[in-house]
């Protein structure tokens, strides 16, 4: 496909072009100025821990000359003039440049290699390597070493020292992925996830089924060991060469090639244990009691003798007699003192352990290595297990041709629990509705336990050890990588690189929900006693990626690099499941032994395809002023037919280092200074595979099948387009002791997916249009210091800072509603997306009198009921005397005011100890476990809050009273559920101890400690305020926070061994 | 500059090569270029609008039967059915949401349009096209009767809305009045080419998973009927209505007496000589005082399966939910007691339980209507009233099976609605027969005993010996005869009987009043008492204006001062209808 461009002059031409247009929009290509005279520049390399001279270091100025320094670190260069940027490095210490600004003496102080907080790495960006300093895009690149690392998802390390991303996991559950916001909200309902680069191959963050475990989403990061990765690069704009998937930002991960051609072997084992949780306040056994018996006559359907008689009230212990029993027969069943959290909780014991070698010769070098993870989560019966293989190679065929090859295979099982509103099979739920006073085995009347379990109780509830201990929730993926990278050096501008990989990922899944101990909603033809469900999904992606780069430096001082290429991904999911009920006992789990006659099956399948011509242009004047152009022309199979078939997606990026000026020439305190703005288009094609196209569906017709049109169809449908402005400063100070990134950006979505309301006559209810425009604007922060830089004691401290704030600019719909977990959340033009819209509350009237004087009425049906002694006072918003809907406002806003880490890492010699800290300050929390749990309309247990429910005028409550079904609404969506979800959180403290290892065969050693989760300063009263919601891949869930298990005290013990 | 432009010719021509191979094929829907292509694919677009009338029948149910007087709430009625039964739904009602109704609508259109297509390209014979096109164009006007009869103005749309385009080329004031749609609908009746039932079409060669299909497909005779009725058109309505009675009136003797001719006895000697072919009600001959010789055959309308012989003579729309397919059948949930797997969410009016069932005799004076207590509905042990109509085929002890039928037309509506029409066109006394003791019945069965008007209103009912003589109407028993119940000549909403009409105007305003009466204690349930009295009560209202508000209201305060709540306001046209 590209043999149209194979001929280079073509391409020189191209460029050329492409270098005029350049011109015309006022980037001028400066002709290079003859200098008479040479200068000669002296300096000095220190070490920076210890000022001592460097010998054998280089100095050198790109394309002129090169030295190296002598033993006392001095050099010397002749040079056309003193505006030369030198290049400075040397075998373990860091790489600097270091820009003469018109000097010709000077002493520069290199800091080791593993000076983490260097700005003049060469940063991993789509195209190729550039140098931090010399970047004009907005990008986070990570590097540090990741060998003593417990994590086991790349997205936990996202989580500290990245700013302008939201990093959330989905849950504590071991192996859940995190929700990626890169500068808040980018979608409505189209994905929010950056785009995902693995070793140059395209990977899209999303689901291409729907797992039948609730609450579960599947993460391709979950298929990338942490181990492997050597590099990853957050690019948070300028992802316009991704053109109409960018609009997310694009997460670029490297995984380890090595350049050493020595043997090496590393082996790292982890254990850990993480604690329980801390409980959630339920009521006991007693309190328990009492509240059941206050909502048994709140029904008005049981006289004080029937409530008497109930088996949980009947103090009479049964005894035999010749008859049969007297007494309560159930007495023992319903009496006991059961801690249910403690009953699904357990101590949860992980173990990790990784080997890695990687060598080779002048030819061809390669790493491989193997891992394997084991991880208990901390609710009973879930854990992740996975075994991951990779091999890397890089072979040099001759000087011009070098390819890469990339592969891994990873197989993970994952045994899961269902989360979210999955009623009672989500065990969180179960356990916390469960009667303190029921147990999880039968008693019988002689109060001796039987091996039997519980079955569901008098009240309906589930059997939580049921849940937790018969049931199979069993999730498999396996997962294939693999990509080869071509690299051809055509001549000395000309290079081409090709690469083209297949990403081949199977998820599947087996369920068995058994035989008594849960009450299951029937189906159409049945009463559901056991389930057994499998689902398979499956996703084939070929993806190539070849391109033409051209690069030509114009003295010493210019530079221009083009590249011209071709890119294509082609996708095919499929997704099958099927159900079955009622097989004949508990032993038989698979769907196959469930009853003919009940079979559900169902699935869809999903192809598209993307192909994008792309072209950038880079051009770097005197190493000063720098400019980036960049055009990605992109055709989806996704477009609607009316659209062009390929939409532009173009980008202009621009930076000044001023501290390479000569004015500058007098700061010797600044290091690097610098300026740089973007402005770039990308576009998000999340619009559905088929949204776009005229089809039809079946529906049944007894046993056979009508067609019936499928959808309205919107034939301009388009993807949506995100404009971002941003501007950012670099500035790095006292030779890079303190260095700062701040970044202004505005980011406005157009043509934003939206579900519009479908006019009645046309017979469908809903159609998506590009229809919303939504708007970002904010502040990231990061800052890095070496307090203390002594010999061979370093103390280093890091904050990372976010702030955004979004808004809807319009909505074609006009403003409108989402129901979430019994809530709404609101879409209004000029507020922010996620908006939490219910009733607000000013306590409760404590007397009938004070009711009687508001006068205010709820409908029930048609019917206008008053408010009344220990009813919940709403606020009467519209003035007329009806509590309803038009009486609903905000309540609440989940996103934060400020959100991001700080961390902290002293060493001293083979010692370190490192600690990251979390922190969301002003983000609102509708915690809706907690509605379940203090809701007091129905038999589930409650927390102890409602312990002080209004119960008659001469106690001043703060609870409602308690209701059966709450007829007046007590529990409607108000601010009682919203709650300041504001914390800090100490994710990680760490702490290594490098052994000093003499000789022999061991090349070093290091055993290590982690603790995960260990502090958490917050007000929030459920589980864990950085765990919110499962399911809050879009947006409307955000900061919803229901039945979710949480993260826990973790304790890791490790040891690294290299050889 | 000329290898500039071959530079953006082969980019052009690379774009548009790559662009084309960037299109996907759609795997688990059916795009719409593959489609139409041929009958089997028509077919499944005609099963298409079926099912997805089958997805909605509950809803047009609820509220043609809810907002009339024989219905009423429960206890478990949510705020969605009180709303509707108080005529007031607000915004957010779905049972107010007209979209499943155009949802219908637009499917035919759909179809309809593409049949066209194919005709043009020869994938359909004229035979083909034809049948499946009268078929939903039949179908898409009763959806709007269905739609104008609940919501008065309607978007009149004939074309498919594909797009958004499509879509907004629509806007308030294409909607039309009930008096404005109907001339539309029927000139699109009349158009059509075809009329009868299906003949050539596979759909109606087999039977699918043990029901017979045809009768799921709409009468087009009866929709055109119908609307000539709504419209004043009463003789050309009873032309058409009068057609479909005399269905097999030509055939052999043997036979000509049975189809959609509620063919009755007049005695029978045993309980078991009812044989295969009436459905009517009747006390063994001699034992008419003793209520153990009471037999209610007219119930059996409701619970024959769909094969047998006798189902044929009465039944002529009906659509069978089977338990094992989705949809499910509705009705149960509607209807049945909690206790027997039901949400119990309507019953039958306390009204039309005590002062319409409840005042009916029977001809041995017996104070009783056997089309009500025991067939209709049923008192359940704890007193409360269910409509059992839906339930005959549902066991509450197999909560999981359900399934049954959704009534649509049968011999009784179509007795009714011809004696309307006859009434309207002048014939009041063979109304008057038909809703009563029926043409033998009234007119005797003697030689001498034709009923010579001229058609549509002429009725053979002979029966001799000699000479040998088989008229079709010889055991028309009419719509009370057999229920065996005495004649009607007066109604409650009337203000004199029919005895006491000076003249024939009179008679036929009095005789339109017995005609609805009937129709209640008739087709209880069915789905049609709404719309009946709209179409009755609009027609009175261009008689003499405000008397069909008043009429209206007068036949629906019954329901609501008897339960206590308030009559709903239907003191004008708009008010009848839904926002």
């Amino acid at each position: 496909m590209i043999s149209e461009y194979s001929s280079s002059r073509t391409m020189i031409k191209c460029l050329k072009t492409i270098g005029i247009l350049l011109l015309l929009t006022g980037i001028a290509v400066l002709p290079v100025k003859a200098q008479d005279g040479l200068v000669t520049v002296t300096g000095k390399v220190l070490s920076q821990a210890d000022q001592k001279g460097l010998p054998g270091i280089s100095v050198t100025v790109q394309n002129l000359t090169s030295v190296m320094t002598a033993d006392d670190g001095g050099f010397s260069l002749s040079l056309p003039s003193a505006d030369a940027e030198l290049s400075i490095s040397g075998p373990g210490y860091q790489t600097k440049k270091v820009a003469l600004r018109g000097r010709t003496q000077l002493i520069v102080k290199l800091h080791a290699d593993n000076f983490t907080n260097s700005v003049y790495k060469e940063v991993l960006m789509p195209l190729g390597t550039v140098n931090n300093s010399h970047l004009s895009a907005a990008a986070v690149f990570l590097d540090q070493d990741k060998s003593t690392e417990v994590a086991i998802m790349p997205e936990q390390l996202l989580q500290a020292k990245v700013s302008g991303l939201n990093a959330m996991f989905r849950s504590g559950m071991e192996g859940s992925g995190a929700n990626l916001f890169v500068r808040g909200f980018n979608s409505l309902y189209a994905s929010n996830q950056p785009l995902l680069v693995i070793d140059g191959m395209v990977l899209e963050n999303a689901q291409f089924g729907n797992s039948l475990i609730e609450g579960y989403i599947s993460t391709p990061l979950g298929a990338i060991d942490v181990q492997d990765i050597d590099r990853i690069t957050l690019i948070k704009d300028a992802s316009s060469v991704y053109g109409v998937k960018g609009a997310n930002g694009a997460l670029l991960i490297q995984t380890k090639r090595t350049t050493d051609l020595a043997t090496k072997i590393n082996l790292m084992a982890v254990q850990g244990l993480s604690l329980q949780p801390s409980k959630i306040p339920m009521l006991n056994a007693k309190d328990a009691r009492h509240y059941l018996i206050d909502m048994y006559q709140s029904t008005g359907q049981y006289s004080a003798t029937e409530i008497q008689a109930l088996p949980f009230v009947d103090q009479q212990i049964p005894v035999q007699q010749p008859w049969g029993y007297s007494g309560n027969v159930d007495y023992y069943r319903y009496n006991k003192n059961t801690d249910w959290q403690d009953e699904i909780f357990r101590p949860a014991y992980k173990q990790h352990y990784s080997l890695n070698v990687s060598g080779g010769d002048e030819v061809a070098v390669y790493g491989l290595s193997l891992g394997f993870v084991n991880k208990e989560s901390v609710v009973e019966g879930s854990d992740f297990n996975r075994f991951n293989a990779r091999i890397n190679t890089g072979i040099k065929f001759n000087p011009a041709i070098q390819v890469f090859t990339n592969m891994s295979f990873v197989y993970g099982m994952k045994n899961l629990a269902n989360e979210g509103n999955a009623g009672y099979l989500n065990p969180i739920y179960s356990a916390l509705v469960k009667a303190p006073f029921t147990t999880s085995f039968v008693y019988d009347r002689h109060n001796r336990r039987s091996p039997k379990h519980e079955e569901v109780d008098f009240f309906g509830h589930a059997n939580p050890a049921v849940v937790t201990g018969l049931t199979d929730t069993e999730n498999s993926f396996y997962r294939f990588l693999g990509n080869l990278d071509l690299n051809i050096k055509l001549n000395d501008k000309l290079k081409l690189v090709s690469i083209f990989g297949i990403d081949y990922n199977k998820e599947r899944e087996r369920i068995f929900y058994p035989t008594g101990g849960i009450p299951y909603e029937s189906i159409p033809l049945a009463a559901v006693s056991n389930q057994q469900q499998h689902r398979v999904e499956r996703l084939f992606s070929i993806f190539s990626d070849t391109r033409l780069h051209y690069a030509r430096n114009f003295g010493y001082q210019r530079r221009l690099d083009a590249s011209l290429g071709l890119r294509y991904l082609n996708s095919r999911a499929e997704d099958d499941y099927g159900k079955g009920y009622n097989s004949s006992s508990n032993y038989f789990v698979s769907i196959g032994s469930g009853s003919n006659r009940l079979y559900q099956t169902g699935g869809a399948i999903g192809n598209w395809n993307w192909l994008a011509l792309y072209g950038n242009v880079d051009y770097n004047h005197k190493n000063r002023y720098f400019v980036n152009a960049l055009l990605s022309y992109d055709a989806s199979s996704r477009y609607g037919s009316e659209i062009a078939a390929f939409q532009a997606f173009p980008s202009l990026g621009a930076a000044w280092l001023i501290s390479s000026e000569e004015f500058m020439k007098n700061s010797q305190w600044i290091d690097m200074f610098k300026l740089r703005a973007n402005y770039s288009m990308t576009g998000n094609d999340g619009i559905g595979n088929y949204a776009a196209k005229r089809y039809y569906v079946t529906q049944n017709f007894l046993g056979n099948y009508g067609l019936v049109r499928g959808n309205l169809v919107n034939e301009k449908l388009m993807p949506e387009r995100n404009n971002k402005l941003s501007a950012g400063l670099d500035l790095a100070l006292l030779n890079e002791r303190l260095n700062i990134s701040l970044d202004l950006y505005h980011s406005t979505v157009k043509d934003m997916l939206i579900h519009a309301e479908a006019p009645a006559y046309t017979g469908f209810r809903f159609y998506i249009e590009n229809g919303g425009e939504m708007r970002n604007r904010g502040i990231d922060a990061s800052l890095n210091a070496r307090l203390v830089e002594k010999g061979a004691f370093s103390w280093d401290l890091g904050l990372a800072a976010s702030h955004y704030q979004n808004e809807i600019l319009s909505l074609s719909t006009g403003d409108f509603n989402t129901p979430i977990a019994g809530g709404l959340v609101r879409t209004e033009v000029g507020k922010p997306l996620g908006i939490f819209y219910g009733y607000k509350t000013e306590g409760i009237y404590q007397t009938a009198a004070e009711a009687a004087e508001n006068q205010l009425y709820k409908m029930s049906g048609t019917v206008k009921v008053p408010y009344g002694a220990g009813d919940v006072r709403y606020v009467n918003v519209n003035g007329d005397d009806l509590i309803d809907q038009n009486d609903m406002q905000q309540i609440g806003n989940p996103n934060p005011d400020l959100h991001g880490s700080l961390w902290t890492d002293l060493a001293w010699k083979g010692l370190s100890i490192s600690a990251v800290f979390r922190y969301s300050l002003g983000n609102d929390v509708y915690n809706y476990t907690r509605r379940n749990l203090e809701s007091m309309s129905s038999f589930a247990n409650q927390t102890q809050a409602v312990l002080n429910r209004w119960k008659s005028e001469a106690q001043t409550a703060t609870m409602p009273r308690a209701v059966y079904g709450d007829p007046m609404g007590n529990s409607a969506f108000s601010d009682r559920w919203i709650e300041d979800g504001s914390y800090l959180k100490l994710k990680t403290l760490s702490l290594a101890y490098a052994i000093p290892i003499q000789s022999g065969v061991l090349r070093n050693l290091t055993i290590y400690g982690t603790a995960e989760n260990l502090l958490c300063l917050t007000a929030y009263k459920g589980y864990d305020p950085e765990i919110i919601s499962a399911s809050a891949e879009m947006p409307l869930y955000y900061g919803v926070d229901a039945f979710t298990m949480p993260t826990c005290r973790t304790f890791y013990l490790g040891i690294k061994i290299g050889l | 500059m000329k290898t500039n432009k071959q530079i953006a010719l082969v980019v052009l021509i690379g774009s548009l090569m790559l662009s084309s191979c960037v299109q996907t094929d759609i795997d688990d829907a059916l795009e719409y270029d593959k489609h139409y292509k041929t009958t089997e694919d028509a077919d499944n677009a005609i099963l298409g609008v079926y099912s997805s009338f089958m997805r909605m029948a509950d809803q047009m149910l609820i509220l043609n039967e809810l907002r009339g007087e024989l219905t009423d709430l429960t206890a478990y009625s949510g705020t969605e059915l009180q709303e509707i039964d108080a005529a007031n739904p607000s915004e957010s009602n779905t049972l107010a949401d007209p979209t499943s109704y155009y949802n219908v609508i637009l499917n035919c259109n759909d179809a309809l349009e593409n049949f066209k297509i194919m005709l043009e390209n020869n994938r359909m014979t004229p035979e083909e096209f034809r049948e499946r096109y009268a078929d939903l164009t039949a179908m898409r006007c009763y959806m709007y009767l269905q739609l104008a009869a609940q919501f008065g103005r309607v978007y009149y749309i004939t074309k498919p809305i594909v797009n958004l385009a499509d879509m907004r080329a629509y806007s308030d004031s294409a909607k039309v009045t009930i008096d404005q749609l109907l001339p539309l609908l029927i000139a699109d009746m009349e158009s059509l080419e075809f009329m009868d039932p299906y003949v050539t079409s596979p759909l109606v060669q087999y039977n699918l998973d043990g029901y017979d299909l045809s009768y799921f497909f709409i009468n087009k005779k009866l929709m055109l009927a119908d609307l000539y009725l709504w419209n004043g058109d009463y003789l050309k309505a009873a032309f058409l209505y009068k057609e479909i009675m005399d269905t097999y009136s030509d055939g052999e003797a043997t036979v000509n007496c049975y189809t959609y001719k509620l063919a009755a006895a007049t005695t029978w000697t045993t309980a078991t000589a009812y044989s295969t072919w009436a459905y009517q009600i009747f006390f063994l001959r001699y034992k008419e005082d003793d209520m153990e010789a009471y037999n209610n055959q007219w119930v059996n309308i409701f619970s024959d399966d769909m094969t047998g012989r006798r189902i044929r003579y009465e039944w002529i729309w009906s659509m069978s939910y089977d338990a094992a397919y989705a949809p499910s059948f509705p009705l149960i949930d509607l209807f049945a007691k909690p206790e027997d797997g039901g949400s119990y969410l309507l019953k039958p009016s306390a009204y039309a339980i005590e002062d319409l069932y409840g005042s009916q005799k029977m001809q041995n004076g017996f104070t009783l209507d056997g089309r009500g207590p025991e067939a209709s509905f049923y008192q359940s042990s704890d007193g409360d009233y269910v409509i059992s109509k839906y339930l005959y085929r549902y066991d509450p002890s197999k909560p999981y099976e359900r399934a049954g039928r959704l009534y649509l037309y049968r011999g009784g509506l179509l007795h009714l609605r011809y004696a309307e029409a006859a009434n309207r066109a002048g014939y009041p006394d063979v109304a008057y027969a038909i809703v009563n003791q029926g043409i033998a019945g009234t007119y005797g069965v003697g030689l001498e005993s034709v009923v010579d008007y001229p058609e549509p209103f002429y009725f053979d009912p002979r029966y001799t010996t000699t000479p040998y003589y088989r008229g079709p109407w010889r055991y028309n028993f009419g719509i009370r005869g057999r229920a065996w119940l005495q004649s009607k000549e007066g109604s409650v909403f009337a203000d004199k009987t029919l005895a006491e009409c000076v003249d024939k105007q009179d008679s036929i305003r009095v005789m339109e009043k017995i005609i609805m009466d009937e129709c209640a204690l008739e087709c209880a349930y069915e789905g049609h008492r709404f719309p009946d009295l709209v179409r009755v009560a609009r027609r009175m209202n261009r008689e003499a204006a405000g008397s069909g508000n008043n009429y209206l209201q007068a036949v629906l305060q019954g329901k609501y001062l008897k339960s206590g709540r308030a009559v709903p306001d239907y003191s004008s046209e708009e008010k009848w209808f839904l926002p």
